[in-house]
């Protein structure tokens, strides 16, 4: 793992100070040679690139991700700050995702070619087509401008007052999931069919178990596998999602401050979250490995 | 493939049933989208927003309580939906425009801006010019406190002007004070500042950046991290910056402008995309928002509950163009450039008619403008004579660099159709703002499409882009050099009588208009979408809102 994460982040620092001068964006139209000189200086960009790096990597390694350009705060408390609406956001997408997209997958197995069927293919072809941010400027005209049932963006912090928070988390959550939702609902119905032709299945018709019996104690189990392969890889979709559904819905979460630190060239802001996000993808991935274990017997780890 | 169950039944007239169905629903949903999604557009060249009702009188000195029979009612939050996050809440080391709006909430300025942009007495009281511009005596206003109890005395007003100077802050406002030479304490309301040479803009900086007054005990206690501990004499008091959320400040019991501020607190709403602001401004989830786009005014303008608001600003659009570099190292082709845009056309069709179309720097809302100064015009007959002169007399190639703001690619993609007429084939670079910034800093550019927010001071409109010794230290990216320019915008400088700048601004608008180091194309207007119960909250022309003196009518 620590290999992976050297390189991602040796990459990512490599190409952030390709993408422009920080000192040059931090002062705008108020340039001023000797100010821009004091400034470069004070933030250590007079270095060569492989010396910031060693210095950052350093630095990380000892626990500190360094100060945020643009507003000096700890990037560890940045980081911190924002986690929270950023899980909320990511958690109730994937709610959301198991809620509709396994049932809707299920229901178009069994039912193949009945308007289910239909309805909930032509569904997941909206969901997988529709550019995420246009979907969730979509939602927002329908469900907060013109029929005034949910707040139009923001964040209300889910400790304080959970019921409003989530008010405002449904139309980015539901953004955030569409995607995967209709990925989740195509993989398990195809798996579930697939899985639906097998002997087992058809011992265990013939031994005159219900139906729905056979489905969720026998297919769907086995169903679920290539369903779980496809969750764990898109994760990561999930994570880049938030960022322009965090800017778009105006959500205060890791995305908002990834985005913000990328248009504001806060190069320490960029890479102390690139690192948690690499984190959190091979973190999800290995859970993914294990859960293979528990859903499939066969496979067992030496 | 495994077959399963139920495939028998898919015979080729079925599937084809299925497909049919599949395809209407796509049809129906991107037909469902598209109507819901349509903007009303404003017809062009559609009526003009009216300009916002005055309410609330600019500073009232300490002592005189506001008027209230009938007038301006307490309470209330006012939300403001803010492009982006505050940077820092350090006046001193500040360059965002976000920041600057902020610092109208929990900072007073020296001096402050009426709305017709004229310098009134603010945090100092009135003011002496002597010694030919040389000096200036200021009389600070008694009784007012930081929020921390630490006095506003003429040793505070010290401390900020020294902190801006010293090298160590780092701070980019230290080139408006270069000519400070000395700053002193006279007794404990007068400070005494003297400069090397008069400096006529020295009071408009006052206004702003440099003129917002910290509390020299909060610098002493929180050090670097003052940034994000402000501390000032303003209307408000800052209560907590929850990052890319929102900052929210709240009503200054004790401000030293009696019955004032009307409101309980205000709040920064980050919301970066502008189609939600507006959303939000519509469900009342905000109360205020800034530059509203010109396809958004008409949906404002035809909403019950909000209010559109729009008056002449103080800066313009241009296209900045290298002198440095080829094809615009050449002035005819610069003239020709200039000639060949159709600037009543681009007023029409990007700025649906907001706005005035430009002939220079100084706009009609500066003090310095004159009428008689031709400046910069379209004229197609000219644009031909000058392609011939420049050698090029059937057109020539360029590459515009344009920031990736939807507005900003319409501008451009309209002035490359309006060329094209004239054989010039202008292609578009699309880059980040920053990117845009730092090509301008290298002068890696042949043509930048760009604005200058303008400055109250006609001299902010002018040296720092057009003087020779602006470049590479100032805004003058585009290399430009004239000595008899130069003349004139340092004569302006030192000179004291209004009149005599006036006419030397007037020349020097002539001589740039004519030598084309810049296209100028479009004079902004400040526009502002609120809710309709926000009172004394006028389209200010350097875009700010001074919170003091905004109230809710509920």
């Amino acid at each position: 793992m620590i290999p992976v994460l050297f390189v991602v982040t040796l990459l990512v620092f490599s190409l952030l100070h390709l993408s422009g001068d920080p000192v040059a964006t931090l002062l705008g139209q108020e340039t001023n040679a000797e100010v821009a000189q004091q400034w470069t200086k004070a933030l250590g960009l007079d270095q060569p690139i492989y010396v910031q790096y060693l210095r950052w990597a350093q630095k990380v390694l000892a626990g500190d991700l360094g100060k945020s350009y643009r507003n000096g705060q700890p990037v560890s408390e940045a980081v911190r700050q924002h986690l929270v609406p950023t899980l909320e956001l990511g958690l109730l997408a994937l709610v959301l995702v198991f809620l509709m997209g396994i049932p809707f997958g299920v229901i178009s197995a069994t039912k193949p070619n009945s308007k289910w069927d239909l309805g909930g293919t032509a569904l997941a072809v909206f969901g997988i087509s529709m550019p995420n941010f246009w979907l969730g400027i979509l939602l927002i005209y329908v469900f907060a401008v013109k029929l005034r049932l949910l707040p139009v963006a923001g964040f209300v912090d889910p400790f304080e007052r959970p019921l409003t928070s989530l008010k405002f988390m449904i139309l980015p959550a539901f953004t955030l999931g569409a995607n995967l939702t209709a990925t989740v609902m195509r993989m398990t119905r195809s798996s579930l069919l697939e899985v639906l032709g097998e002997d087992y299945v058809r011992t265990a018709r013939a031994k005159g178990l219900q139906e729905r019996h056979v489905v969720n104690r026998h297919a769907l189990r086995n169903a679920m596998i290539p369903v779980v392969t496809v969750l764990g890889l898109q994760v990561k979709t999930l994570i880049g999602g938030t960022i322009i559904i965090e800017t778009v819905f105006a959500v205060p979460g890791i995305g908002a401050l990834m985005a913000s630190g990328i248009f504001g060239r806060d190069f320490p802001i960029v890479q102390g979250v690139t690192l948690l996000m690499a984190i959190v993808v091979l973190v999800t991935n290995l859970v993914v490995d294990l859960l293979y274990a528990v859903l499939d017997p066969r496979i067992r780890y030496h | 493939m495994a077959t399963y169950q139920g495939m028998e039944e898919v015979t080729p007239m079925v599937r084809g049933k299925r497909n049919l169905i599949l395809i209407a629903f796509a049809m129906a949903a991107l037909v469902a989208v598209s109507a819901g999604c349509g903007t009303k557009q404003a017809a062009p060249g559609g009526a003009q927003g009216q300009t916002g009702v005055t309410q609330g009188q600019p500073g009232a000195p300490q002592g005189q309580a506001a008027k209230t029979a009938g007038g301006p009612k307490t309470g209330g939050t006012l939300r403001f939906g803010a492009r982006g996050d505050v940077d820092t809440l350090d006046p001193h080391v500040s360059t965002a425009d976000v920041d600057r709006l902020a610092f109208h909430a929990v900072y007073d300025p020296l001096l402050n801006l009426n709305e017709k942009m004229e310098i009134i007495p603010w945090l100092a009281s009135s003011w002496d010019v002597t010694d030919g511009g040389r000096t200036y005596t200021f009389h600070l206003q008694k009784g007012v406190k930081f929020h921390d109890g630490t006095p506003f005395n003429a040793e505070a007003v010290k401390f900020n002007f020294e902190r801006i100077l010293n090298p160590d802050t780092k701070s980019p406002l230290r080139a408006d004070f270069s000519l400070v030479t000395k700053i002193e304490v006279v007794d404990e309301l007068t400070l005494k500042v003297t400069l090397k040479e008069p400096f006529s803009p020295f009071l408009s900086v006052l206004v702003d950046r440099n003129g917002h007054m910290v509390s020299p005990t909060a610098v002493k206690k929180y050090g670097a991290d003052y940034k994000r501990n402000p501390v000032g004499t303003g209307p408000f008091v800052f209560k907590e910056w929850v990052k890319d959320d929102r900052v929210t400040f709240e009503r200054n019991p004790n401000y030293w402008q009696v019955g004032k501020p009307y409101l309980d607190s205000v709040v920064f709403k980050v919301v970066p995309d502008d189609a939600v602001r507006v959303a939000m401004l519509k469900t009342g989830e905000i109360d205020v928002m800034d530059w509203v786009a010109p396809k958004d005014a008409q949906g404002i303008k035809n909403d019950p509950n909000l209010q559109y608001l729009e008056s002449a600003g103080l800066g313009f659009d241009m296209i900045r163009l290298n002198t440095q570099k080829p094809p615009f190292d050449n002035k005819a082709l610069r003239q020709a450039l200039s000639y060949a845009i159709d600037r009543d056309a681009l007023l029409k069709v990007v700025y649906l008619g907001a706005g005035k179309a430009a002939n220079g720097p100084i706009l009609p809302s500066l003090w310095a403008y004159d009428p008689a100064v031709k400046g910069q015009y379209s004229d197609a007959e000219k644009a031909k004579e000058k392609l011939k002169e420049g050698g090029k007399p059937n057109g020539f190639s360029f590459t515009l660099q344009v920031r990736n703001v939807p507005q900003d690619s319409l501008r451009a993609q309209a002035t490359q159709a309006q060329l094209a007429k004239h054989g010039i084939t202008m292609n578009i670079q699309t880059v980040d703002a920053n990117a845009l910034m730092a090509n301008l800093g290298k002068g890696d550019f042949e043509a930048s499409q760009s604005y200058w927010s303008g400055r109250v001071d006609p001299d902010g409109n002018m040296f720092r882009h057009f003087h020779s010794s602006s470049f590479k230290s100032g805004n003058n990216y585009m290399g430009y050099s004239n000595p008899k320019v130069d003349e004139l915008l340092a004569g302006a400088r030192s000179e004291t009588a209004n009149d005599k700048r006036k006419a030397a601004y007037a020349q020097a608008s002539q001589l740039i208009a004519d030598d084309v180091p810049m296209v100028f194309t479009y004079w902004f207007v400040v526009t502002k979408g609120e809710n309709k119960k926000v009172q004394g909250l006028p389209a200010y022309a350097d875009n700010m809102i001074r919170f003091v003196n905004v109230w809710l009518n509920k």
